[in-house]
């Protein structure tokens, strides 16, 4: 069984209105010495696979057809062995 | 003509569109849910509004995956498809219609009543969601732009000011105002019998008809 973690977050060429409303909150705060706000979305699930290497390609699958809109997002995938 | 409406769960648009099409438009209106995979009986084929699925994962994400999605990809050249606010989402996250949504500017619902240019008039129409910042990522031809809010965007200036899409083919229109909100005499606007009725006699209308 493996554990699958999927980390999704705006293209860079798409507003991230959160991001965006964090910035303008800290710089109203006055520090500015905080920049490059990103948010990501996290889904987490297991996965039954013969080894990590099918995990991955399952979990590759999972985030193109289900979990992510790639006109507008990008993703990154964390897969490990589940305790 | 065989109109279906389409109930996403979730979904708070279709009675009220059912109740407008009846009253604006000559369509016999069929209801039918998301897990319907023929739909090949119906002219025209509705996506209402109204947050299906809790808007989770993003606007129109789960009901894109229900398996009415199917059938929505594999209509035929003389049946046409109208997404309505959250439909319009359901047809973008599917990829009948081109653009997406992202959260509002002021990160929270919002609702007003507009001014929209279509077709030579100024509607006013109520607009009401909190994934109304419509985003292009491909130039459309001017065919393709049905609607585009007066004073822009009222989402967030980062958004296009497009109200309404119809894809490449023409057969797929997607528009975010809603006009079965704003068509019956004691609602605030009477504009949308206006939207109804060219869909009616213009939109909706076959090869041949007249």
């Amino acid at each position: 069984m493996y554990q699958i973690k999927v980390l999704i977050s705006q293209k860079e060429s798409v507003i991230d209105p959160v991001a965006r409303a964090l910035q303008e909150a800290v710089n109203a705060w006055g520090a500015d010495e905080f920049s490059e706000f990103q948010t990501k979305k996290v889904i987490e699930c297991k996965v039954a696979a013969d080894s990590k290497e099918e995990a991955e390609q399952r979990a590759q699958e999972l985030a193109e057809k289900i979990l992510v809109n790639d006109a507008m997002e990008d993703y990154e995938l964390c897969v490990e062995e589940a305790r | 003509m065989k109109a279906a409406i389409i109930s996403f769960s979730g979904a708070s648009g279709n009675l009220e569109l059912a109740e407008a099409l009846e009253t604006q438009t000559n369509f016999t209106v069929h209801m039918v849910d998301d897990q319907t995979t023929d739909l090949s009986e119906f002219d025209l084929i509705f996506l209402p509004g109204g947050s299906s699925y809790g808007d989770s994962l993003r606007p129109g994400a789960i009901a894109a995956q229900t398996p009415v999605a199917e059938a929505l990809k594999n209509t035929r050249e003389n049946q046409k498809i109208i997404g309505i606010g959250n439909g319009f989402q359901i047809l973008c996250e599917m990829r009948l219609l081109p653009g997406g949504f992202l959260l509002n500017k002021s990160l929270n619902f919002h609702e007003e009543f507009v001014a929209i240019n279509f077709e030579q008039e100024e509607l006013v129409l109520p607009v009401s969601a909190k994934f109304g910042q419509f985003v292009l990522f491909e130039e459309l031809s001017t065919e393709q732009i049905v609607m585009r809010y007066k004073n822009g965007s009222p989402f967030g200036k980062d958004a296009t000011d497009v109200a309404a899409v119809k894809n490449e083919d023409g057969r797929v229109l997607g528009i975010f105002a809603h006009p079965e909100r704003a068509c019956q005499s004691w609602q605030q606007s009477p504009d949308g019998a206006q939207f109804f009725h060219w869909l009616e006699t213009e939109f909706a209308r076959k090869e041949g008809d007249r």
